[in-house]
């Protein structure tokens, strides 16, 4: 454990990081340990550069920020790997704060550009007391699709992912049109909408902090939110998936 | 190692020294102050025998005519050992769980070095976290960088310590280790984790 | 050669004393370890060079010494399938002697040196040659004949030939004499990267790349010779945009520039390209492939020079007369660390501290692709595809902005799309190709007689639905009058069915020009049968019971890209739906 606390010194902020990832891949890639970083917060990291860069003098770029943010933020994060022949890795998990939730913030902006992803929590989810309140159609994990399906998770993981992202983006529209014309003249099957948007919300991301679900355990918690749905309505799932998969009776 | 007594300029965290000679980049420097007090820098601009030093410790109580500067010859290092392992340090490595400094079996430049991008292997493993959210549809792959974008009062913390709390590798039984690095965070964010970590027996 | 000392250190620029002697642009050794840096600047006091590695305890007064050269590449066989850094230093090779992790000061020539290559010689004792002249030919991959070019600025008449055979890129194959000196040719020339090699004459565009992938193709498409840029906030698929076009383009060379991004896209397209078959050689796709790695967590420097190391690679097999394609992802971060030098130089910054040569920069940038008659007379072109990173996913940044003066195609990328995981997520109502106009004759000739006008009408029912959508977000769909329904529904149709790909379905990640455009005339026809329907009284809801909307939207997994004929058979499905739904309601 590496602590910079609120109240320790600025300057100090900023080796905190490096000093911490040199001991990750030390344990990883010389003692063969598969080591999870935690980051946080990086949004404080971040604002340590600006002080130092702006008692410096030196030209800032977006809201004051020194222009070799980037290189900074990725001279970090690009710690994370494995290495050919070698059995350990680095994880990273690092946290931020966006400044007033704003995704195209710098440091969120920044950083999504290099991280392979990002887990987006969502005020209004968390207003609705669903933990973890993760807003799952910003958040996206690019290696995911070279790491779940058939071998690695269960060979009807990635149709259902696509198809739940997709089912889910949908509710958000017809929640909209929901709050213009009023639920009740919503047609049929934007109400099953409505309704597997509220099951997926409470049944799916919602769970305890101390509840364990298994990678099968959610995989067919997600086929049971999609079963309110005609199997029509289920365009990106393979037909073939969908016969062996959907939920009978 | 050449002493350099009393600087040229100090402004915010950084002091400017002129004639000092040999120095190089991202050099670590030892400031004395008169009053007893050691504080370490690191030069971070030369201009000829001018070098800008970036103190870390702070600048207070320094002035134009109480201290000296002492070169290093080496960049920011960090002892390294197996000893580290549930450990507890400051912000700038240095111990502070009262257990006494770390015996290194090697030192390594903080800054690390580019990974070959030959040398990569593309990450490939799962790993289960039993959170469905993460599980399901924002899958956390073994030596993935995969951030938390939060707010201010959400939850993050939690999520990050459920992660860590349940994280395992299928298939594999993996030897896990977790590295926690805190920036600027809340003394109690601090303690929420040295709990977590002790109770999941990972520190 | 010029020798000086180091006077003043500031990140990656280094300012050096102690002689006058430094040209501009010149490649220095800088310090003991010998780093590798270039002159930027020289005036009577001081010289500043900028550094490519990293500076962490560099010294003052140690040497930095004047190599006498711009900084060039190498040019010769051994560039394809290798995966160099941003100073074509080549990566497998200091993995070899560094370790895993890059080390300092590594000073490894480009090219294998003793690498032996089978050459077969085309010129004789005798002959008149001039620049560009093909020398001689050897096999560099299964799927490239690496043609050796007598260097542009080079004539003379031959006076040595080697014999056929076996040799290194060092040996000498031929010697020319002109005006009494002789001048030895090897298998390996050198070239300045920031400099453009020189072409007898330019063509205007008239040539597609295909990429087999529809939105571009056929919405948007591409001319051999032309720039186009991928501007998008991340998530939405630049990189997989770019993968896409360097695994399936009719391009014969792909130089794939990683600039400052992750490594792991770089390992990922070394895996991924040594397995891939190529479909028109029948090899894997790295035989076609040159990569320039300089990933995020390498030094600021290189990655400013990445960009034109990449490009003078693709102009030198452009010479030999090839089609070679440049992904450069991404521009923005080629941009960035020329902000980041200019601040280091303390130059006035204009626009978001970027230097005001930005533009030029990036115009002399984009200047570089073209379609060209060569030097040799053979034609031979260098596309160019840059993503742009733009911050905050807000296209009116700078770099976004300066980019799209400078290039013809204009790809957006759309944040709603990626989230509703709709890939690729190109919007169709901001992007554009100014090369649609310069392709009409060639698509006429070599794809179908309809293909421009069946073009605007696909790309008029989506605006249509733009429109549209607006008034149903407001009351919903169901109050809309039929005929303004069906266009929605085949707005769906093409959305789904057309516009969105999948690059993991061995039917969809790649679909040729001739697939794409029945395709088109497959929705067409329905559009044009279900509107009589309809006209006729048949209302959307009894229209939607019928199947052949589906089947249409499934087409593209269904029918792969061997089996056209079965398209036949779906215009009979849709007759068939026509003059069912026509005898049973209209």
């Amino acid at each position: 454990m590496f602590l910079n606390l609120a109240n320790d010194p600025v300057t100090e902020r900023i080796i905190t990081p490096k000093a911490a990832l040199s001991v990750a891949e030390y344990l990883a890639f010389e003692k063969g340990m598969d080591i999870l970083v935690i980051l946080t917060d990086m949004t404080a990291y971040a604002e340590a550069l600006r002080e130092i860069s702006s008692s410096r003098g030196e030209i800032p770029s977006r809201k004051g920020y020194p222009g070799y943010l980037y290189s900074e933020l990725a001279s970090l994060y690009e710690r994370a790997g494995i290495v050919n022949g070698l059995s350990g890795s680095v994880t990273q998990i690092p946290i931020l704060t966006m400044p007033n939730d704003d995704i195209t913030h710098p440091v969120p902006d920044l950083t999504g550009y290099i991280t392979e992803g990002q887990i987006v929590l969502d005020r209004n989810l968390h207003a609705k007391n669903i933990y973890p309140p993760v807003n799952i159609l910003p958040s996206l994990s690019r290696l995911m699709k070279d790491g779940i399906g058939e071998g690695y998770t269960r060979k009807d993981h990635p149709d259902l992912a696509n198809q739940l992202f997709s089912s889910y983006a949908h509710v958000g529209d017809i929640r909209a049109l929901a709050s213009v014309i009023g639920e009740d003249e919503l047609a049929d099957l934007d109400k099953l909408y409505m309704q597997f948007g509220q099951n997926f919300e409470n049944y799916y991301i919602n769970q305890g902090k101390y509840e364990n679900r298994d990678i099968l355990k959610t995989i067919g918690q997600g086929w049971d939110m999609l079963k309110i749905f005609p199997k029509s309505e289920l365009d990106r799932v393979n037909t073939k998936i969908l016969e062996e998969f959907y939920p009978k009776g | 190692m050449i002493e350099y007594n009393g600087a040229n300029e100090i402004n915010g965290q950084f002091i400017i020294y002129e004639g000092v000679e040999n120095a190089s980049f991202e050099e670590i420097v030892e400031i004395r102050v008169n009053t007893g007090e050691r504080k370490s820098g690191q030069i971070v601009k030369i201009d000829g025998d001018k070098v800008i030093v970036q103190v870390f410790e702070g600048t207070e109580s320094i002035s134009l005519t109480n201290n000296t500067v002492k070169l290093s010859g080496h960049p920011m290092e960090i002892g390294l050992s197996e000893e580290i392992l549930g450990r507890v340090f400051d912000g700038a490595a240095r111990p502070i769980d009262g257990l006494g400094e770390i015996y290194a079996e090697k030192k390594a430049d903080i800054n690390g070095k580019p990974l070959n991008p030959v040398s990569r292997a593309y990450p490939r493993n799962f790993i289960q976290t039993g959170i469905s959210a993460i599980d399901g549809l924002t899958t956390l792959i073994r030596g993935q960088k995969l951030p938390i974008f939060s707010g201010n009062g959400l939850p993050h913390d939690q999520l990050a310590a459920q992660i860590v709390r349940q994280a395992s590798l299928v298939g594999e039984g993996g030897n896990f280790g977790i590295v926690f690095a805190a920036m600027g965070v809340k003394y109690d964010v601090a303690e929420f984790f040295k709990k977590t970590f002790e109770e999941s027996g990972s520190l | 050669m010029a020798v000086g000392y180091i006077y003043g250190i500031n990140g990656s620029v280094v300012r050096v004393k102690g002689s006058r002697d430094f040209m501009m642009s010149e490649t220095v050794r800088v310090g003991n370890e010998k780093l590798i840096g270039e002159v930027i600047s020289t005036d009577p006091e001081f010289t500043t060079v900028q550094v490519f590695e990293n500076t962490t305890g560099l010294g003052v007064g140690e040497p930095v010494e004047g190599l006498g050269k711009q900084l060039s590449v190498q040019l010769g066989p051994g560039i394809i399938s290798n995966i160099f850094d941003g100073i074509e230093r080549p990566l497998k090779d200091i993995e070899l002697s560094s370790g895993h992790f890059i080390s300092r000061g590594i000073n490894i020539e480009p090219l294998d040196k003793d690498r032996l290559w089978p050459v077969s010689l085309k010129v004789k004792v005798g002959d008149y040659i001039s620049g560009g002249a093909v020398i001689a030919v050897t096999p560099e991959t299964n799927s490239v004949t690496h043609k050796i070019i007598a260097p542009p600025k080079v004539e003379g008449e031959v006076v040595f030939v080697e014999q056929d055979g076996e040799y290194n890129i060092n040996h000498v194959i031929c010697k020319l004499e002109f005006g009494g000196k002789e001048i030895p040719l090897t298998l390996a020339q050198e070239w300045p990267i920031r400099v453009p090699r020189p072409i007898k004459q330019r063509f205007p565009a008239s040539i597609p790349l295909i990429t087999g992938q529809r939105i571009l193709d056929t919405m948007f498409p591409i001319a051999k010779g032309g720039t186009a840029a991928v501007p998008g906030g991340f998530g939405t698929g630049k990189t997989m945009t770019q993968h896409q076009i360097a695994k399936w383009s009719d391009a014969d060379i792909i130089v794939y520039i990683g600039c400052g991004e992750r490594g792991n896209e770089m390992t990922q397209v070394l895996e991924e390209f040594s397995s891939l078959i190529d479909p028109r050689s029948g090899r894997p796709l790295l035989d076609r492939t040159v990569l320039i790695a300089n990933t995020s967590n390498m030094p600021v420097a290189a990655r400013e020079a990445s960009i034109y190391t990449g490009i003078t690679l693709a102009e030198y097999y452009r010479d030999m007369g090839y089609h070679v394609a440049i992904m450069a992802d991404s521009t923005s971060r080629w941009a960035e660390a020329l902000r980041e030098l200019s601040g280091r130089l303390e130059e006035m910054p204009a626009e978001e501290g970027f230097p005001a040569y930005l533009s030029s920069r990036l115009a002399g940038f984009y200047e570089r692709a073209a379609y060209a008659v060569n030097l040799n007379g053979t034609e031979g072109s260098v596309t160019i595809i840059g993503a742009v990173s733009p911050q905050g996913g807000d296209f009116s940044e700078p770099v976004t902005q300066n980019t799209k003066r400078f290039v013809k195609c204009f790809w957006a990328l759309d944040r709603a799309l990626a989230y509703a995981r709709h890939f690729p997520a190109i919007n169709w109502l901001t992007s554009y190709s100014e090369y649609a106009a310069d392709l009409e004759g060639w698509h006429k000739d070599n794809v179908s007689f309809d293909f421009a006008k069946n073009r605007l009408e696909i790309l008029s029912i989506l605006n249509e639905e733009s429109k549209l959508m607006e008034i149903v977000k407001l009351i919903g769909a169901d109050v809309l009058p039929d005929l303004q329904r069906l266009v929605l529904e085949m707005a769906r149709v093409i959305r789904l069915g057309f516009i969105q790909q999948n690059a993991y379905h061995k039917n969809d990640t790649y679909v040729p020009l001739v697939k794409q455009d029945k395709m088109m005339d497959l929705i067409l026809y329905l559009y044009e049968k279900a509107k009589i329907l309809v006209e006729k009284g048949v209302t959307i809801p009894t229209l939607l019971k019928s199947d052949i909307f589906e089947k249409i939207i499934s087409l593209k997994y269904d029918v792969a890209n061997d089996e056209l004929y079965k398209f036949d058979d779906y215009k009979i499905e849709v007759d068939n739906f026509y003059n069912e739904f026509y005898a049973e309601y209209a």
